[in-house]
């Protein structure tokens, strides 16, 4: 028999005011964060700038190597942002509550990823002024249309499916946050909670478009990554002749996704004062999740290596050479150990399966996975195709610039919603999971489950109504 | 086989442009002919044949042949090798060479010379019609109305005039449907919205 957890009016108190806490008042350190953020993106436009008057050869690419940081970049962000959807969409479907206070920010991190990695393309096409020509000229052929396409439908569903969840919550904080709030931010809630009072029949609908959302968002999601793994299998370049570039780039989004989640996880949860709602419990799925995601890439890349290092073509003997004994086999040895064995020991061990530790092996994966585009990108593109000799390729300060940028201003977003939109999915969290028994300082009650209809329900005014007779 | 190459090549003959031997001082002077097919449809493939020939007329056999054309990309024009044959004992190197260019390709067939024989070469114009398109899809699998234009005869963008130049932008429906549902999709969620908005203005009431 399912089980509802009881809920002390108390939590959910405390949890709505640390819910709501952000959005109330803001300090100096924000604003000097803000500054702080705002400093390194205008230098970022600056070199932006010296890139547009000078065109890409005041970049690294200039000889033979024609995709850098920015396309490397591009994949990065794209990857990090299945965190959010794909596993938030995946925990729900399946019903996991204990993911419940982490959704949102999964969310926040998909929307704020694909516009930040939508940018990458802009930003390596030189000539911005004639992106409207792929439009105008663009072909349904060719995979570089395929990935314009499936990231704005990705980038519309996400942000749909972060908005759903977050209907009930904007309601809460335009009735608890009261007439001291600032009159644009009263605007804005009343406008965005579309009149939720949370009836039996709202809740019946947004309900159903979650549902559909949840289901539609997971076959998206795994399209686009499938498609930007597409436009490098089906380039005719040495390095990318492979069937699985598909999967394995899904496998490596998702789990570069998780390691994304857990370090905003621990930073949000350490500046927010969000330690009774985030706990270790999450921490450690999600590090279990991580663990296993290290075993699926290791599989990958054995599969890679055994496959085409059996047949080593001539190419492959080049490119092989350079990741093993060559001029990357610092990047290379690093991608294993630092992103897959050590993350997977880190786990492995109870004594360092703690917050700090399974944090810490998230920020080696995070690396891990930006290097391992960058071993994709550009060992793949130093494998000669005639008789030259192969390239090399550094980038310069502009490129260092623009993509110093670019993690600011994802900083920045997410440091904006974190002022507008709750950080947690406070109704959820009440609602479907309820405190931990080491969390919540009243003693945790099970009771039977009583019929959905019946079910105490938070309205937006935060408090607990009961339609009908209990049993 | 070979008398019927050999017949093709003499056929064709009529189309080549001798070109005059290298003059050498050592070796022994040659001279190629080429035969190509007049004019080919663009991404079709083409047989080209040329026999090097001695001073005397005799054919030289095992003799390396290589096959260019003159392609522009740009505002650069150069030859480019297009394949390597070798000259069997009739003297003759085949070859198969695809264009991915309209308009008068010039091919040239070129024999480096050896120890014994000077250089020469022979060129030739095929006329390669069809649209300016410049590259042709060459491998892989071909799906009609998606990495294909569907204009063969009795489909739409065969019998309407002018429709076939329409279908390499349109022809990605497998795309656009899945689009469409997807689409269709978030456009329900939207609609779902809406009613949850009717729905609280029906409550206030």
């Amino acid at each position: 028999m399912a089980e509802v957890a009881y809920v002390p009016p108390a939590w959910r108190e405390r949890l709505e005011t640390r819910g709501l806490a952000p959005l109330r008042s803001t300090g100096v350190r924000y604003w000097a964060w803000i500054g702080f953020l705002l400093v390194i993106i205008a230098w970022a436009v600056f070199e932006y700038a010296t890139q547009l008057n000078n065109g890409l050869i005041v970049t690294g690419m200039r000889d033979r190597i024609s995709w850098g940081i920015y396309i490397i970049s591009f994949v990065f962000f794209i990857g990090i942002s299945h965190a959010g959807t794909l596993l938030s969409a995946i925990l729900r479907v399946t019903k996991a509550r204990w993911q419940m206070s982490v959704t949102r920010m999964a969310e926040f991190i998909t929307v704020v990823a694909l516009m930040v990695g939508a940018l990458f393309p802009l930003i390596d096409m030189g000539r911005v002024d004639r992106v409207l020509e792929l439009f105008q000229y663009g072909r349904w052929q060719s995979p570089l249309m395929w990935d314009i396409l499936a990231i704005t439908t990705y980038l519309t569903g996400s942000s749909l499916y972060l908005y759903l969840p977050i209907i009930p919550d904007f309601a809460l904080a335009r009735d608890r946050l009261g007439p001291a709030a600032p009159r644009w931010r009263r605007v804005f809630y009343q406008v965005a909670a579309l009149g939720w009072r949370g009836t039996p029949e709202q809740r019946k609908l947004l309900d159903r478009a979650m549902t559909t959302m949840m289901i539609v968002i997971i076959p998206v999601a795994v399209s686009v990554h499938t498609v930007v793994s597409w436009i490098f299998a089906m380039t005719l370049r040495v390095a990318f002749n492979s069937s699985v570039f598909g999967p394995f780039f899904v496998a490596g989004a998702i789990f570069s996704g998780i390691a994304a989640i857990i370090i905003l996880m621990a930073v949000l949860r350490k500046l927010l004062h969000l330690e009774e709602w985030i706990t270790r419990t999450q921490f450690l799925y999600l590090g279990y999740m991580l663990a296993a995601f290290t075993l699926i890439m290791a599989y990958f890349n054995l599969q890679e290596l055994v496959v085409t290092g059996y047949k080593m073509e001539a190419g492959q003997t080049f490119h092989f050479a350079e990741l093993m004994t060559g001029p990357f086999m610092p990047l290379y040895a690093y991608y294993w150990i630092g992103g897959m064995i050590v993350p997977g020991l880190i786990m492995l061990y109870p004594r360092t399966r703690t917050i700090a530790g399974i944090t810490f092996a998230a920020v080696l994966v995070l690396v891990a996975m930006w290097i391992e585009r960058f071993l994709i990108v550009v060992p793949g593109f130093r494998v000669p195709l005639m008789a030259y000799g192969a390239r090399n390729y550094f980038p310069t300060l502009v490129e260092w610039s623009i993509l110093a940028g670019a993690v600011a201003l994802f900083m920045l977003i997410i440091s904006v919603f974190a002022k507008i939109f709750p950080i947690i999915s406070i109704w959820e969290v009440v609602e479907h999971r309820g405190p931990e028994p080491d969390a919540a300082a009243e003693p945790r009650r099970v009771r039977p489950t009583i019929r959905p209809e019946l079910r105490p329900q938070l309205t937006a005014a935060g408090t607990t109504t009961t339609e009908g007779v209990q049993p | 086989m070979k008398r019927l190459a050999l017949a093709i090549l003499s056929a064709l003959a009529a189309t080549a442009i001798v070109a005059a031997p290298a003059a050498a001082a050592g070796p022994a002077p040659t001279r190629v002919r080429i035969a190509v097919p007049p004019s080919i449809k663009l991404g079709e493939g083409a047989g080209v044949q040329a026999q090097v020939l001695d001073a005397s007329g005799a054919p030289v056999a095992g003799a390396l042949v290589t096959f260019t054309a003159e392609l522009g990309f740009l505002e650069a024009t150069n030859d480019v090798v297009l394949a390597d044959a070798r000259t069997d004992k009739a003297g003759v190197a085949s070859a198969d060479i695809d264009l991915r260019t309209d308009g008068s390709i010039k091919v040239t067939a070129r024999f480096a010379g050896d120890a014994e024989h000077a250089a020469s070469s022979a060129s030739a114009a095929i006329q390669v019609g069809g649209s300016s398109q410049l590259y042709a899809q060459g491998a892989g699998v071909k799906l009609p109305g998606f990495n294909e234009a569907p204009t063969a005869p009795g489909t739409s963008a065969a019998l309407l005039p002018g429709a076939a130049s329409l279908w390499p932008r349109f022809s990605g429906w497998p795309v656009a449907l899945v689009l469409m549902i997807v689409w269709s999709i978030y456009g329900s969620v939207v609609v779902v919205l809406f009613r949850v908005t009717a729905s609280a203005r029906r409550s206030a009431q």
